[in-house]
């Protein structure tokens, strides 16, 4: 047991109660994270074509942009808020190490949003200068996921946290760990995979409308999804063997879930890989969502073997108290009624505009 | 103690919490009124068949929207990012109490950002009934976000029955939650009437500004007298130390409220200007009442924070992050052997290095060092090590607001060598038989020039009797109300008293250090 880690606090429900929306909301999260990025790189480079169906796809995406952005946003609260209870004394310390980055992030998050507002109501008064925001926006959204990289490996990592004495000032990042840079790449190669093929399905809505634009999103949007997840296989791989060796090989053969969860992976994306160079969007989407969902839990299976030689979860003391979640339960449903009745209402005047 | 201190010792923490917090909690009751005035402007608009008055909507929409979405929800992360890393124990506490309100809330926030964009992308879309129906809903989500937060921020300053129940329930149906909520209800409103009124004041249509105007200053008003009776019912809600420091005890707080006093003049005759000679409110005055609003939150919120001190959350844990359970085995064993994060074990190690680590853990939160905001070297320059280190003992008994130092006598001792640049000397030992006497000037030192320069006792004092001295010795905040009243025995009160006499003499014994401040 390393002596700086934190005593946590006391739980409320037993932890399970806790880690199950953890691993709901992460994949919703890392997709729309996904659709921000990725979307953001395609309508910056849609910005050199100047074709009718390019011109409008970048229109329509940069409508989309600042509203993916709000609820990338949003989901991230969810993230963090269960992170923080289940992990906190690991999370809380690495953003304290990394202090001075770490809150450097709201600001790069706030100039991104009003560059994509701007971009969004100023779009053709904007000219040349979409190009310089677009661009702006992309490097503050790859800066984010390479801080959040950061914060994330440092908290599974207490044995480096002795840097501190030596500077407290919060400039602490973990470009030491080998895993850093591939887990990157890993990241930010899916959002970019997966910003495609968000670029696809915008445009299939479009599909009876306007048609040219439908064939030019699919096709633009699938072949970066298909390409970017074959890359994956090489950047995947180097990921796994960036990783220390008793985890690898826990991975590989040692644990049962893992080597299910890395197999089951492993299924889907060939299948994956298949559908998108096949041009079959909805069949990668539909494929997609459970990818990300054993690529989540194979994530945190991982912190936890990181972390299994300080702390296990169920080493969190319980101090019961069951009420707030029922209450937090029928506000979950009271919301989703609403949201459902909001979209339900939005589609339809969208539909009888258009 | 349980977690590293991010050190900034010329910035300090809290100027950073200061400055993210101030815009959002204005933002943010703006994004609650704003939600209340949009739907009613639709609403009368579409009854008046007001063409001008639907597209002000709109537009006010769009604004709400670049204001309350973006700055205000990314500032909102901003201070829990801020919060976590300058009080990280206060925070963990927070969120593992209140896990599932803030789940709550984050459903609620959800649910705003569909709603409202909903209905700013569909405002010439949908039907009006819909619509308008759609900006309740984003009102109805928006105040239940206020009710959540407000449990939670309420429970920080009054924590009722949780210390010794620990229940959540009794945590957010805190003794402050109801007036709280009333009173930021209606400043959620006055807030909505006043950005109302600043949009208007840019509007190029002569009646319609006329009108909008009379409309924004009609809203915020009768807000506004409706708050002063639930502040006075909020202030009567607080524990008897937090309304004694808001009663005058603290000078913050008491420079806060006259800041704010200047808004709460200044607001109100600007609103019934606006709504005597509407045609004649302009974007200056406008602005002015933005600014007005601004000092009345800015100093609510100032003085709210300041008023919840020596705690973070009361009775629980203290500014500096050492709860009230740790503090007795701190204050007999020593800080520095239980402290995860000290780069150092015991004073004698190196006292120098425990000196800036005991600051850093102890006053760092509050104070800074050589910095802008309450710099610790500047408050403590006219000090002796001894007298500061005596000082430093009784830090809580002395002001109430300040958390009790949580050390033993030698690391009081290297603090104030720290403090004072001073080599470090190690403190007298102690017995019980025979307590250690202290000198006159000292005893003046510890309780006199914190906050004064032997220069201003002296003239303060000039031509004053023994007799007078003496007795205001006994009664200090009748002089004024944020001085704290001596605690020492009556003995050392005629000493005090002898010694304040001499300064007046052609030849006085001053203190070592001392000068103008």
């Amino acid at each position: 047991m390393n002596a700086l880690i934190p005593l946590p606090d006391p739980i409320p429900v037993a932890w399970g109660y806790l880690f199950a929306p953890l691993l709901l909301i992460f994949p919703v999260h890392l997709l729309l994270m996904n659709c921000l990025l990725g979307a953001t790189a395609v309508t910056l480079y849609l910005q050199r074509r100047t074709d009718a169906a390019a011109v409008q796809l970048a229109t329509e995406l940069s409508r989309a942009l600042p509203l993916i952005m709000a609820f990338t946003v949003n989901s991230g609260i969810a993230v963090l808020l269960f992170l923080q209870v289940l992990y906190g004394q690991f999370f809380y310390t690495s953003s304290i190490l990394m202090g001075s980055y770490w809150l450097v992030i709201i600001p790069l998050l706030m100039l991104a949003y009003y560059a994509l507002y701007w971009v969004d109501l100023r779009y053709r008064k904007l000219g040349r200068w979409r190009h310089l925001a677009l661009a702006g926006v992309l490097a503050l959204l790859l800066a984010v996921p390479f801080l959040f990289s950061n914060n994330m490996t440092l908290m599974l990592n207490p044995q480096r946290w002795q840097a501190y004495f030596e500077h407290d000032g919060g400039t602490l990042l973990n470009l030491g760990d080998l895993t850093l840079w591939p887990r990157y790449a890993h990241f930010v190669t899916a959002a970019l995979a997966v910003g495609g093929l968000f670029v696809a399905a915008l445009g299939h809505c479009y599909r009876a409308g306007a048609a040219e634009l439908a064939t030019f999103a699919n096709r633009l949007g699938m072949t970066l999804f298909s390409r970017l997840t074959l890359l994956q296989l090489l950047i995947g791989p180097l990921f796994l063997f960036s990783l220390p060796q008793p985890l690898r090989w826990q991975i590989l053969g040692g644990s049962p879930l893992a080597v299910s969860l890395l197999a089951a992976s492993l299924a889907l994306m060939a299948a994956l890989l298949v559908s998108a160079f096949q041009q079959r969007l909805v069949l990668s989407i539909v494929l997609l969502l459970p990818l990300v969902c054993c690529m989540v839990a194979l994530r945190a299976w991982l912190r936890s073997a990181y972390l299994q030689a300080h702390f296990t979860l169920d080493q969190l003391q319980v101090v019961p108290q069951y009420s707030p979640l029922l209450v937090f339960i029928v506000v979950l449903l009271l919301g989703s009624a609403l949201i459902s009745w909001l979209l339900y209402q939005a589609a339809a005047a969208f539909r009888s505009q258009t | 103690m349980n977690y590293p201190v991010w050190y900034l010792p010329t910035i300090g923490g809290g100027t950073l919490i200061a400055l993210i917090a101030i815009g959002h909690v204005f933002v943010s009751h703006f994004a609650v009124g704003g939600g209340l005035v949009l739907p009613l402007l639709e609403h009368l608009a579409r009854k008046r068949d007001d063409a001008g008055l639907l597209a002000f909507t709109k537009r006010f929409a769009r604004f709400f929207v670049l204001l309350t979405l973006v700055y205000g929800s990314l500032t909102g992360v901003g201070i829990w990012f801020a919060i976590s890393l300058v009080q990280p124990g206060g925070t963990s506490l927070l969120i593992h109490q209140f896990v599932f309100a803030w789940a709550a809330e984050w459903v609620f926030f959800l649910v705003e950002i569909v709603a409202i964009s909903v209905y700013l992308y569909g405002f010439d879309r949908m039907a009006p009934a819909v619509h308008q129906m759609v900006g309740w809903i984003y009102f109805g989500a928006s105040w239940c976000s206020l009710f959540i937060i407000n449990g939670i921020i309420t429970f920080m300053l009054t924590a009722g029955n949780w210390p010794s129940d620990g229940s959540f329930w009794s945590a957010f149906f805190n003794p402050g939650f109801w007036p709280s909520l009333a009173f930021r209800s209606l400043v959620a409103i006055i807030l909505a009437g006043v950005f109302a009124l600043l949009v208007s004041s840019f509007n190029k249509d002569h009646d319609l500004r006329r009108r909008l105007i009379r409309y924004s200053c009609g809203l915020a008003l009768p807000a506004l007298l409706i708050a002063i009776p639930t502040a006075r019912w909020y202030l009567h809600s607080l524990p008897p130390a937090a309304s004694d420091l808001v009663g005058g005890a603290s000078p913050t707080i008491a420079r806060a409220l006259r800041w704010g006093g200047a808004g709460a003049i200044l607001l109100p005759l600007i609103l019934l200007f606006g709504l005597w000679q509407p045609a004649r409110c302009n974007r200056a005055l406008a602005s002015l009442a933005l600014a007005a609003a601004l000092l009345l939150m800015g100093s609510f919120e100032w003085t709210r924070e300041a008023a919840r001190r020596p705690f973070v959350v009361q009775q629980a844990i203290y500014s500096h992050g050492i709860t009230t359970d740790q503090l007795p085995h701190l204050q007999q064993q020593g800080f520095l052997p239980a402290a995860r994060w000290c780069a150092i074990r015991s004073v004698m190690d190196d006292p120098t290095a425990a000196g800036r680590e005991l600051f850093k853990f102890q006053c760092y939160s509050c104070h800074t060092l050589d910095g802008i905001n309450n710099d610790l070297r500047q408050l403590t320059r006219l000090w002796s090590q001894e007298a500061l280190a005596g000082y430093l003992g009784s830090l809580h008994q002395a002001r109430y607001f300040m958390p009790p130092f949580a050390g033993n006598a030698t690391e009081q001792q290297a603090l104030a060598a720290f403090l004072t640049d001073d080599l470090f000397r190690p403190p007298p030992p102690q017995t019980d038989s025979q307590p250690r006497v202290k000198s006159d000037q000292l005893l003046f030192e510890e309780n006199c020039t914190l906050c004064h320069t032997t220069e201003l006792v002296r003239q303060s004092t000039y031509g004053w009797p023994r007799t007078r001295i003496r007795q205001a010795l006994d009664n200090l905040n009748l002089l004024n109300p944020a001085m704290p009243n001596y605690r020492g025995t009556p003995a050392e009160k005629e000493r005090l008293a002898d010694y304040i006499l001499q300064l007046n003499q052609p030849d006085p014994k001053l203190p070592n250090k001392g000068g103008e401040r």
